[in-house]
């Protein structure tokens, strides 16, 4: 982007450009989305109950 | 793709972020209380046969009367139901062999099993505006009031699968109720990553970790046939989605998705028709969540699942439509004497 914006004049101040505001934003939306999730987790592709890695309650395996 | 199907991909990791750190708080503050495993429900005395019924707090309880008719059968099979059902099923003349109890909430979910605190109405309408028990919405105290003199009457009687991530407050009302809780934990991540958080309180209680599916009604099911061993699941209450013509103010999460989308938040309810009932549904970004993940875990559960709602969301590969009635044909009915004794009504 910085290529295309070229002025011609030179700024005082130095200007650096930094993530703070694409974070910010990501914090809001995962604010905001966090009001919209369930009560309890998903965990994609795991068992439905695990008990300890030697006690297996239901004898599944990972999904 | 539509704003709510969008919105519904990213809740897997926002529902982390909601309920991690107060259900981990909750389980530290839980842990004096804890003296038995939700594994040892499965050796106590609960219904006949392989068959259970999951009772969620979803529009269809009411419009198909099912609870009512559940009711009338004196169906003998295990009866497992949500926190937020447990209202619906003590009104109807049905006392649950178990309640499920998972959400944190530190004020809410107490509710579910009458609050003997409460003598005004709440600041939180929460009860007021939703549609889970209409019962609440129209007399909020006098159906708390009465929900308290049922849970006191019957909860010896009734067993809690409780969360470790249960509020103290709902921990403390069960106990003064007179219920027996069992107990399990959340699977809150992968426990075979490195630091999982699963693995680290499993480390801490040795209690089996369950993976919930978004919502009280999905670990329900889970906990049924996972825990107890059932292994032919009916479902009735258990929508996962809103009836047609419920207002959107009525829905669960409607103030967040203004608050998000502002004008554009009607975008964010995904309608879909019933293919048994012909009746257009709907569902926001979490129950659209829900059904989603609910049909993935279908697909690889140890059992037979029947979906008696006759209504709402969830079809799919692994659910079998049933009419209530066929699916609780399947156990004999209890007799006059064990009806007049484990009953009430």
């Amino acid at each position: 982007m910085n290529e295309y914006l070229k002025g011609n004049y030179e700024l005082d101040a130095k200007i650096e450009e930094t993530a703070d505001a694409e974070d910010s934003t990501d914090e809001f939306e995962r604010k905001a989305l966090s009001r919209l999730g369930g009560s309890i987790c998903f965990v994609s592709k795991k068992k439905l109950i695990w008990n300890g890695d030697q006690a297996d309650g239901a004898g599944q395996k990972d999904r | 793709m539509e704003l709510g199907r969008r919105i519904a991909r990213a809740l897997e990791a926002a529902t982390f972020d909601r309920v991690a750190d107060v259900g981990l708080a909750n389980a530290e503050r839980n842990r004096p209380r804890i003296t038995r495993s939700v594994l040892e429900l499965a050796e106590t005395p609960l219904g006949a046969g392989e068959s259970a019924l999951v009772v969620g707090a979803g529009p269809s309880l009411v419009r198909r009367r099912s609870l009512e008719r559940l009711r009338a059968s004196g169906w003998a099979g295990t009866i497992v139901a949500t926190d937020g059902a447990l209202g619906a099923c003590l009104r109807a003349g049905v006392v649950p062999h178990v309640v499920v109890s998972v959400d944190p909430h530190p004020e809410r979910i107490v509710r579910w099993f009458g609050d003997p605190r409460l003598t005004a109405p709440s600041t939180d309408d929460y009860f007021r505006r939703q549609e889970m028990d209409p019962a609440h919405r129209r007399d909020e105290i006098g159906a708390n009031r009465a929900l308290v003199d049922l849970v006191d009457a019957f909860g010896r009687k009734i067993k809690v699968a409780a969360a470790t991530s249960a509020a103290p407050t709902v921990v403390e009302r069960c106990e003064q109720a007179g219920m027996d809780l069992y107990w399990w934990n959340p699977m809150y991540d992968d426990y075979d990553r490195p630091g999982s958080i699963s693995r680290r309180l499993w480390e801490m209680n040795h209690l089996p970790c369950l993976n919930g599916g978004g919502n009280v009604g999905t670990a329900a099911w889970v906990l049924t046939h996972a825990a107890l061993g059932k292994t032919r699941v009916g479902l009735i209450g258990v929508d996962l989605g809103y009836a047609p013509g419920t207002p959107y103010a009525q829905t669960q999460y409607y103030p967040e998705l203004v608050a998000m989308l502002g004008d554009r938040h009607p975008e964010a309810f995904v309608h879909t028709k019933n293919p048994v009932t012909g009746e257009v549904w709907f569902a926001d970004p979490a129950y659209h969540w829900f059904r989603e993940v609910f049909l993935e875990m279908a697909a690889e559960a140890d059992c037979e699942t029947y979906n008696c709602t006759e209504g709402g969301l969830l079809f799919g590969p692994g659910i079998r439509p049933a009419p209530l009635e066929a699916f609780l044909s399947t156990v004999p009915a209890r007799g006059p004497a064990a009806d007049k004794d484990d009953r009430h009504g």
